[in-house]
This record gives structure tokens, C-alpha cells and sequence, in this order.
């Protein structure tokens, strides 16, 4: 038992001992001579590869299944249908139905190409170097109109309300017809007007400098498909030239050159006209004053006119109108009466109808939206109203004129086509044809032969209808 | 009559547009949606007519030069409005023909010719200008503005809705 405890002691104290091991020359262990001598050994010996057998490839049992199946494989294409080709039946028809059926032309279609034509004659008639004449006065007169219209208006109206009162206060009437101008004077319709005058259609003008080729006429002015027109050197030089015009006159304030030509024929229009005249109620004293018979001198005195104005287009040239307007005639007169010096001032208020004839003649042969019109008209007027007074004191009012009048006039200016708008104005002449003074009890009607005569400016804008 | 034309004389203008007016007029509505673009396409061709006259050759049909430029007009026209443009309508193009087919000589004038403005617009033209004005589909091509297989195709697509729309009476 002693020895089996002295061999377990034994046997602890060894296993209680620890030994540590070297730490291992990792360098050393390629660097042996017996592992490069086996190394070279290794490397020392070649291998051939066996060579493939390429013939093998295809050869195998699997492919050539899949050949075999595959070329044993017919297909049988299908019928041709041949009633697809055989169409010419189908464009027959087609082309002998569209070619039976005849349709007639427009009636006004060579009314169209002559226009065409007469515009194509303008655009060879047009130099390359185009000198525009300056239209502001165009501008100019419109703008005088339109103030003319819009002047008159209130004062017309504030002169009635005055006649109705019997008394006139010449300050008080001056201040308001002063601010009621002013007012109107701020109207938009003069700026319309001003600016329908520059409208301008591009597409137009596009549209007439196409060069057509006969064959393949769209393509010319398309500049992706250009190339593929066979342009002789010709069209590219009228082309150039059109085009070039076309830059120049884009510029210039007026469309008329451009526009296509709108042949007036049969048709209506209306709208409002007005005018302002220089007015004499020719009486004898009158008469005599400008004769200078007499240390009486005529005045100048202001008259004007507003109404609505209907026109029927008989032919491009000839026309019929009929006016119905509200105005008014004055006469002032300076006279002496004792030694004292006195305005004499008579006016009739009037209810005018108006039938006139006139002919319209083209301003130019490029523009034929511009005419110089000459109108002649007979005239009726119911004398509303009526005043003469001498210095401030009314001395008849409604009983020294006639009821009715009659006259003749004549009218001259220029008429414009803007769109649908026609705007016209011009100089106006009318002479009373009967005697409208009526007698006051000491001078008979016989004595004093009076007539009205009138000159002046009058404008008038109308709305096409038709 | 024609070299009168040539020194523009107005008359002699007036006498050949009334020759042919109605005629032309007629080729036109071929191509128009109503009788105003039709108007549009003759004062259009009749001014192209005019202004061209010192190019015709003399060597051919003389109404056939002023039909072959009222045509043109008229799709000179078709293509400033785009007209040629538009999409191709999704219409039952690969049905079946029937077994049976209608003899189409029998058919109406009127009706063939309502049935071919009802096609595709692309369609129609192509086979107006095929048939009727015996254009070639190089010339319709570059007239359309298309390749020569889409003429081709436009074609055969025009004839084969034609047959289909005849064999559903």
C-alpha cells in the first residue's frame, strides 16, 4: 500500500511539472533539404495530357437524336392567300365610284382665284426694296374723330336740358361739357381702334409666298423635307425673295400690302356716325353781315351731329346709305343794337334722316381695304327745337323756325376695312333747300329767307353684317 | 387657250378655270371633309395652276398635269393642317375575312365611297392615291411623308377593312 502512495506521489510530482516548448523555426521548414529535394523531384516530372478525341463531339448518341429528330421534321407552309394580292378589283371599284360622282364648283370659286391671281400679280409688281409711306395720319384722324364723337355726345344732350329750362347759363354749361369731355375722352374705344390697325396675320402672308412645286408642292416650306426637293435655282431665289419681304414688311406698321383682297360685294353694314359743322342759320341780317353790308360780323359758331348710320353694299364700288341723327345748327352774329355791342345767337335742334349714294374708289391697287368715298344724300329734318337770344335774354324760343327742313349733301373722305369693321371718315357739305323761318309777327317769313348750311368733318364706325 | 394663260390674259384664266372647275372640283372633295376645304383645295390648286403653267411640258395629258397639282393641293393643304398626323384608330385590323365575299360591283357608288371615308385616314389616303390617281408607293411615300412600307401596309390594311366592311352588310 506504501508503495502504491509512493507511486502516486510520485506520479503528481511529474504531472505537476511543466515543460514549455520551443517555439518552432517556421523559416527552417521550407528551407529543409529534404523537402526541397522532393520538391525538385516533383517538378523534375512532365505529364503529357491525352489528346481529345474531338471526333467524339458530335458523335454522341444524344446529339445525334436531336439531329435526327429535327430533320426528320417537314412543314408544309401554308396556302397563300392569294385574295389579298389579288386587289385590283377592290381599287376598281373604289376609283370608279369616287369618279363617278361629279360635283359642281363653287359659284364664286373663279372670284376666288381671280383674287388670288390679282394678289399674285401684286407680289411681282412689289420691288425687293419696298419704301412704306407713313400712315400716322391715319392715326391721327382717327384719334380727332373719335375725341369729335365723344365730344359732342354729352354736349348735344346738355344743350336740350338747357332749351327745356329756357335759360342758358353759358358758364355753368362750359364747365360741364369741360369735365364730361375730359371723361370720355378716356375712352378705350379710340385705343381699339388704334390697334386693330396693326393687326397682321403671318400665316397669310406664309401662306401666299409657298413656292409650289407641281409634283411635290408641300414640301417646300418645309425645311426637315427640303433636301428632298428637287428646287430648280429659280423657285430658291423667289423663295429667298418672299421670304425676305416677309422679314421687312413685319415690321412696318400697316397690314394692308399683305392682306388677300376682300372683294366687296352685295352685303349690310351698321353702325354710329357723328360730325361737327361749322354752322349758319343764313337769315338776312346774317346774309348781309357776311356780305359786309353792314358793321355786323358773323361768328364762328359750332354745330354737331350723332346718330346710327345703316349702309347696303350694292356692288365692290357702289353703296346706299341711310342715316338717322340727333343735331343741332347755330348762328352767332355780332350786332350793334343802340351803340351797344351784342351777340345775336339763334340754333335749331334737329331730328335728321339721310339718304345718300355713294361710290367707292380703291385708294391703290395693292390696298383694296382702303377707298376714297364720294357720297351724295338728300336730307329731312324735323326742327325739334328752337331758341334766339340776344346777349344773355332769350328773346323766342320754339316759334321762330319751320318744323321741317329739307336738304341736300355731299360727303367725301376715306373708308377703311379693319376686320369686320369698316371706319369711315371725311369732309361734310349740306345746304338747307327750304326757308325755316317762320315769321315773328313783324317780319314775315317772305322778308327774312333763312336756310341752314353746314361744313364740316364727320366720322362713322360700322359693324359688318353680312 | 393655254399660251393665252401664259401672257395672263384673265379671260383666257377664267375660260380654262371653268373647263375644268368641276372636274377638279369633284377630285377635290376626294379629299376634303366638306365642300368648304374642298373650295379651299380647288382656288389653292387653280393659283398653283396659274403660276406653273410655263412648266407644263406640253408632252402629256393637260388635265391630268392640273388634277395631278390639284391633288397635291389639296394634301399640301392636309399636311399644313396635319391631318396625316393623326393616330391610327384601333380598329379590328387582323379579323378574319369571310368565307363568303360580296361581289363589291355591286355595291353603290355612294356607299363605297362613304365606306372608304370611314377607313383610317392614313388608310384612305393611301388608297385614294393608289387607285384613283394611280400614284406609285414612292410617290406616296414621299408625298406623306411616310416610308414605302408603311405605304404598302397602309394599303393593304385599306383594302382588307374595305372587304371587311362590305362583307358585314
Amino acid at each position: 500500500m506504501k508503495t502504491e502512495k509512493d507511486i502516486a506521489k510520485i506520479k503528481e510530482s511529474f504531472e505537476s511539472q511543466s515543460f514549455k516548448a520551443p517555439v518552432f523555426d517556421f523559416e527552417k521548414l521550407n528551407n529543409s533539404p529534404l523537402d526541397e529535394a522532393v520538391k525538385n523531384s516533383f517538378e523534375s516530372q512532365k505529364f503529357s495530357a491525352p489528346a481529345f478525341d474531338f471526333g467524339k463531339l458530335n458523335n454522341s448518341p444524344l446529339d445525334e437524336a436531336v439531329k435526327n429528330s429535327f430533320e426528320s421534321q417537314t412543314f408544309v407552309a401554308p396556302a397563300f392567300d392569294f385574295s389579298q394580292i389579288n386587289t385590283s378589283k377592290i381599287d376598281k371599284v373604289v376609283k370608279d365610284s369616287f369618279e363617278q360622282v361629279v360635283v359642281s364648283a363653287p359659284v364664286d370659286g373663279w372670284e376666288k382665284v381671280h383674287d388670288g391671281l390679282t394678289i399674285g400679280d401684286v407680289w411681282e409688281n412689289i420691288s425687293s426694296n419696298i419704301v412704306v409711306k407713313s400712315n400716322s395720319w391715319r392715326r391721327a384722324v382717327s384719334v380727332a374723330a373719335a375725341v369729335l364723337i365723344v365730344s359732342f355726345v354729352p354736349q348735344l344732350t346738355l344743350d336740350s336740358n338747357l332749351y327745356e329750362m329756357g335759360i342758358t347759363n353759358k358758364a355753368d354749361e362750359a364747365l360741364l361739357v369741360s369735365n364730361e369731355t375730359i371723361q370720355d375722352n378716356g375712352s378705350v374705344e379710340s385705343s381699339n381702334l388704334l390697334a386693330d390697325n396693326s393687326l397682321i396675320n403671318p400665316i397669310d402672308i406664309i401662306d401666299n409666298s409657298v413656292i409650289q412645286n407641281p409634283v411635290l408642292p408641300a414640301f417646300v416650306d418645309d425645311n426637315n423635307e427640303i433636301d428632298r426637293v428637287a428646287l430648280t435655282q429659280r423657285h430658291e431665289l423667289s423663295k429667298v425673295q418672299k421670304i425676305d419681304l416677309f422679314s421687312t414688311v413685319q415690321s412696318i406698321p400697316t397690314i394692308e400690302l399683305q392682306k388677300p383682297s376682300q372683294k366687296r360685294s352685295f352685303g349690310f353694314n351698321l353702325g354710329l356716325i357723328a360730325g361737327a359743322n361749322r354752322t349758319w342759320l343764313r337769315d338776312v341780317e346774317t346774309r348781309n353781315a357776311l356780305e359786309k353790308n353792314t358793321i355786323s360780323s358773323s361768328k364762328f359758331s359750332l354745330g354737331g351731329f350723332f346718330g346710327v348710320q345703316g349702309e347696303i353694299n350694292w356692288s365692290e364700288r357702289w353703296s346706299s346709305q341711310v342715316s338717322f341723327a340727333n343735331g343741332n345748327s347755330r348762328n352767332r352774329l355780332g350786332v350793334y343794337s343802340n351803340g351797344f355791342y351784342q351777340e345775336k345767337e339763334s340754333e335749331i335742334n334737329y331730328l335728321k334722316v339721310g339718304l345718300s349714294t355713294s361710290y367707292s374708289q380703291p385708294i391703290s391697287v395693292q390696298n383694296r381695304n382702303g377707298f376714297l368715298k364720294s357720297k351724295l344724300g338728300v336730307s329731312y329734318s324735323n326742327i325739334m327745337s328752337s331758341y334766339t337770344s340776344t346777349g344773355d335774354v332769350l328773346t323766342s324760343l320754339n316759334d321762330l323756325y319751320a318744323n321741317h327742313n329739307v336738304g341736300v349733301f355731299v360727303q367725301l373722305g376715306p373708308e377703311f376695312r379693319v376686320g369686320n369693321f369698316i371706319f369711315e371718315t371725311g369732309l361734310n357739305f349740306e345746304q338747307g333747300l327750304l326757308n325755316i323761318y317762320n315769321g315773328n309777327g313783324q317780319i314775315s317769313s317772305d322778308l327774312n329767307y333763312t336756310s341752314n348750311r353746314e361744313f364740316g368733318v364727320f366720322t362713322s364706325i360700322r359693324y359688318i353684317l353680312k | 387657250m393655254i399660251s393665252k394663260c401664259l401672257n395672263d390674259e384673265r379671260s383666257a384664266q377664267e375660260q380654262l378655270y371653268k373647263l375644268y372647275a368641276d372636274k377638279m372640283f369633284s377630285v377635290c372633295m376626294h379629299y376634303a371633309a366638306d365642300r368648304e376645304e374642298a373650295a379651299d383645295f380647288l382656288q389653292n390648286g387653280f393659283l398653283t395652276v396659274f403660276s406653273k403653267l410655263h412648266l407644263f411640258g406640253f408632252n402629256g395629258s393637260f388635265e391630268g398635269w392640273v388634277r395631278r397639282i390639284m391633288v397635291n393641293s389639296a394634301l399640301s393643304i392636309l399636311r399644313k393642317k396635319k391631318r396625316f398626323n393623326e393616330a391610327l384608330e384601333n380598329i379590328e385590323y387582323m379579323q378574319e375575312l369571310p368565307e363568303h365575299e360580296v361581289d363589291m360591283e355591286l355595291i353603290p357608288s355612294a356607299e363605297v365611297i362613304a365606306k372608304v371615308n370611314d377607313l383610317p385616314s392614313k388608310s384612305a389616303m393611301v388608297l385614294k392615291l393608289f387607285a384613283i390617281e394611280g400614284y406609285t408607293h414612292q410617290e406616296i411615300s414621299e408625298i406623306m411623308g411616310i416610308t414605302v412600307g408603311t405605304s404598302k401596309s397602309q394599303l393593304n390594311r385599306a383594302r382588307t377593312l374595305l372587304k371587311i366592311a362590305f362583307n358585314k352588310k
